[in-house]
């Protein structure tokens, strides 16, 4: 996860290893009372894995809402060189009347006695 | 000669920006479900556990993936489809045949003006023609500079977001808080198995069953399997569904690096493994939310 927190990471990496180490005593549990008392300490185990894995996707959120002002930066970029474009498209256009009325004399040149 | 320039250099290939813009919004909506459903998990299951106690706070069915961590990843990911949009402005076929256009109409009217000229346009023409290679040229280089430019952010971008979605049991992850999730579900369907097997032994400890009895036994825990079943179809699709998203995310990073380096083969083969990724979660997705109606249906 993008640098994420390792307290946090620690944390839930402890979190699911117990609660894993509980789930494999409570397969091999036989009495029915101890193994639901187990299943809740397991669902109560996950509910504490949930309230670290929000904070953990609030800190990934966080790292790529700040990789975002970056690519606006890259779409301003790509609209400054349309610009750039279009300006060029009206100085070709002028470049190109230009020479249409060049052509027009040379071809009148060319029918002078 | 610039057409020999522009065929030997890697370009921006805009059919391909188009196809990259794609599948970021396929998985842009593929996210959009992940997070609703992981949501929706967690909330029945907090609701199971809160049901066991005392009293109700707050923070015993507090939403674990939050509306505002959720809108961050959907402005990340129109922020990737305007940027899309500007490259496919830059990169538009159109704008250099519009330049021609024009061109072609200036000539037209110079035309009309005067009725003596005959239609020679050598030198117009020419350059008519170079005008449209050298704008086409320069949209190129512009948008190849500035895709380079955004790569890495496009990096950080997609490989946070795979990160965070995870695809297997090692880490700190959605898929991994998902998986817990499932592993308390499907155990206490084993123990109600076990439950049921313990009171049937001790309720014919000493007289045996009847085979109506026995039959009634039978078919009360052949209910239990095929729940447990069902929970394990749910379980498989859904941490399918989150791997395959991982990996098209995954994909678009390595997408938009092949398109930065205008390599369109690249470019091209990544693509089409991205989709299959895509169309993969979707189906899984889509087969999911069948289990889960098919689930509704049967529990009433």
């Amino acid at each position: 996860m993008a640098e994420s927190n390792s307290s946090l990471t620690d944390l839930y990496n402890t979190l699911v290893e117990e609660h894993d180490q509980i789930n494999t005593l409570r397969a091999n549990e036989d009495d029915d009372d101890m193994r639901d008392a187990m299943m809740n300490e397991m669902m109560e185990i996950t509910h504490r894995i949930d309230l670290v894995q929000s904070q953990l996707f609030t800190e990934d959120s966080d790292a790529i809402d700040n990789a975002v002002a970056k690519v606006d930066t890259a779409k301003g970029a790509l609209d400054a060189a349309l610009g750039s474009i279009t300006t060029l498209k009206s100085f070709v256009n002028a470049c190109t009347a230009f020479l249409k009325i060049v052509d027009s004399a040379i071809d009148l040149a060319k029918k002078l006695p | 000669m610039l057409l020999l320039v522009l065929a030997g250099c890697p370009t921006v290939q805009p059919a391909r920006v188009t196809q990259f813009q794609q599948a970021a919004d396929s998985a842009h909506t593929q996210a959009q479900a992940t997070f609703n459903a992981i949501n929706a998990l967690i909330t029945e299951d907090e609701i199971n556990l809160v049901i066991t106690k005392d009293k109700l706070q707050e923070s015993d069915v507090q939403v674990i993936l939050s509306q505002s961590d959720i809108a961050k990843w959907d402005k990340a990911f129109s922020a990737v489809d305007n940027y899309c949009k500007s490259l496919q402005a830059l990169l538009d076929a159109n704008l250099s045949s519009d330049v021609q256009t024009s061109i072609v109409g200036a000539a037209d009217q110079l035309k009309n003006l005067d009725k003596n000229a005959v239609p020679d346009p050598v030198i117009s023409t020419a350059f008519t023609e170079v005008a449209g290679l050298f704008t086409q040229a320069k949209a190129q280089s512009d948008a190849m500079k500035i895709a380079k430019q955004a790569d890495p952010n496009m990096q950080v971008i997609f490989q946070a977001m795979a990160s965070a979605i995870g695809s297997d049991a090692s880490g700190a992850t959605v898929w991994h808080t998902a998986s817990e999730h499932w592993v308390d579900r499907m155990g206490k369907v084993e123990d109600a198995f076990h439950r049921n097997y313990d009171e049937f032994q001790k309720v014919h400890a000493t007289t045996p069953p009847s085979s109506d009895e026995q039959a009634a036994f039978a078919a009360k825990q052949r209910l239990v399997v095929q729940n447990y079943i069902q929970l394990r179809d749910l379980r498989d699709a859904q941490l399918q569904a989150l791997s395959s998203l991982q990996q098209s995310l995954l994909g678009l990073a390595e997408a938009h690096s092949a398109l930065a380096r205008g390599s369109a083969s690249d470019l091209s083969t990544v693509l089409s493994s991205l989709q299959a990724d895509l169309d993969n979660a979707k189906s899984l997705y889509d087969k999911f939310k069948a289990l889960s109606t098919g689930k509704a249906a049967t529990n009433g």
